[in-house]
């Protein structure tokens, strides 16, 4: 199932302005440790960056985005299991 | 507490390899970033190509999907651009000729061009480029120029995969360009601002205004685009013009791509070009026998 989801992320992330991208993310990562929205931003930040300078965004925001789940979801009344 | 040593134990072990992950993303980014992306194109050309499918084919289900409003808009602006081409289409048959005969006359190679279209553009993409549907496949090289409207070059091949290539706009940050401006009749550096902006630096004293035209003659003849603003402070002995695109990047559909890599200009060449853009700025292409008054047209008694 989150194969599933993993392929529509990545679909979607094409078909959306790059904006919109961020709460696709944050809407992905809040279903677990999602090391792969890394690999995601890195993979479209090689495939779209070609000559900029600085090709990171998408990569810096995957990794944003995944640490700060990391650390919200157990302040999340919602992922607390006690 | 060990069962809290524990999760901090996880949420440590986790950390660290989401930071490791993220160090070696971006070491392959600044290393080998054509290999990343070349791996890249195999998984994402089919699904921009499927997105581009979406958005713009005639085929039942992206009819379905996209909205009535969003076809009637779709269906006038087509309405209005087949209208717009019918009136141009004896007016585009002069000028490619005389666009033949300048490019002999220029000792410039008659270049093909090939016809792509645009599969991501800002603002889907954060970067300033476009995304293409031609690639290595099609015969599409690195550093070939890329056209929009008119003969106005918008940038170069900056990547080139199998199905699908990236166009780095000239506008985009880090891009620097040579540009002649009409009004005060000088050449300057362009420097991208992103956006489809250019900006031009000019000194103080120059007089640069609103509307003044802005000529590439690296990329062809083509009118980039005006001066939108003119930025001077007293204090700086510069000021800065700041230029946009000559088309609106949102709505760019098609472009075409010259099929060799951009050629070294001469200053020589560059003024030519210059001479091009500024005397067939107000040409019409008027058929023979209704233009009255030259050498070609008869005179009706």
């Amino acid at each position: 199932m989150r194969f599933i989801y993993a392929l529509l992320v990545m679909f979607f992330s094409l078909v959306v302005p790059w904006w919109l991208v961020v709460p696709l993310w944050v809407g992905y990562a809040l279903l677990g440790t999602t090391y792969e929205l890394i690999v995601l931003g890195v993979l479209l930040d090689a495939y779209l960056s070609a000559g900029a300078p600085y090709p990171l965004y998408y990569t810096i925001t995957a990794f944003v985005i995944v640490l700060g789940m990391l650390w919200l979801k157990p302040r999340m009344s919602f992922f607390r299991t006690e | 507490m060990k069962t809290n040593s524990r999760r901090d134990l996880t949420r440590r072990r986790a950390v660290f390899s989401i930071c490791a992950l993220a160090a070696v993303g971006v070491l392959l980014l600044f290393v080998i970033r054509g290999g990343v992306g070349g791996a890249a194109s195999t998984l994402f050309s089919p699904l921009a190509s499927v997105q581009h499918w979406l958005r713009t084919s005639s085929a039942t289900l992206p009819m379905y999907l996209r909205t009535q409003q969003a076809l009637i808009g779709e269906v006038r602006a087509l309405e209005e651009m087949l209208a717009a081409r019918e009136r141009d289409s004896a007016r585009t048959a002069y000028l490619q000729a005389e666009n033949a005969q300048l490019r002999e006359a220029l000792v410039m190679p008659t270049q093909t061009h090939l016809l792509a279209h645009v599969l991501m553009r800002p603002p889907h993409i954060p970067y300033d480029s476009v995304l293409i549907d031609r690639g290595a496949d099609d015969g599409i090289v690195e550093g070939a120029a890329v056209y929009a409207d008119r003969d106005v070059a918008i940038g170069t091949v900056a990547a080139v995969y199998a199905q699908s290539a990236v166009v780095r706009l000239v506008s985009a940050p880090g891009t620097t360009a040579t540009a002649y401006v009409f009004g005060p009749d000088i050449f300057t550096e362009t420097e991208g601002m992103g956006g489809g902006v250019l900006r031009i630096l000019v000194p103080q004293g120059i007089p640069l205004e609103v509307g003044d035209v802005v000529v590439l003659p690296a990329g062809g003849a083509g009118v980039y685009g005006e001066v939108a603003e003119v930025e001077a402070l007293a204090s700086s002995p510069y000021q800065y013009g700041y230029v946009t695109a000559p088309v609106s990047l949102s709505s760019l559909r098609t472009v075409r791509v010259a099929a060799e890599p951009l050629p070294t200009v001469s200053y020589e060449s560059a003024r030519e070009v210059i001479e091009t853009a500024s005397s067939t700025q107000f040409h019409v292409a008027v058929p023979d026998a209704v233009l009255i008054g030259t050498s070609t047209a008869p005179v009706e008694e």
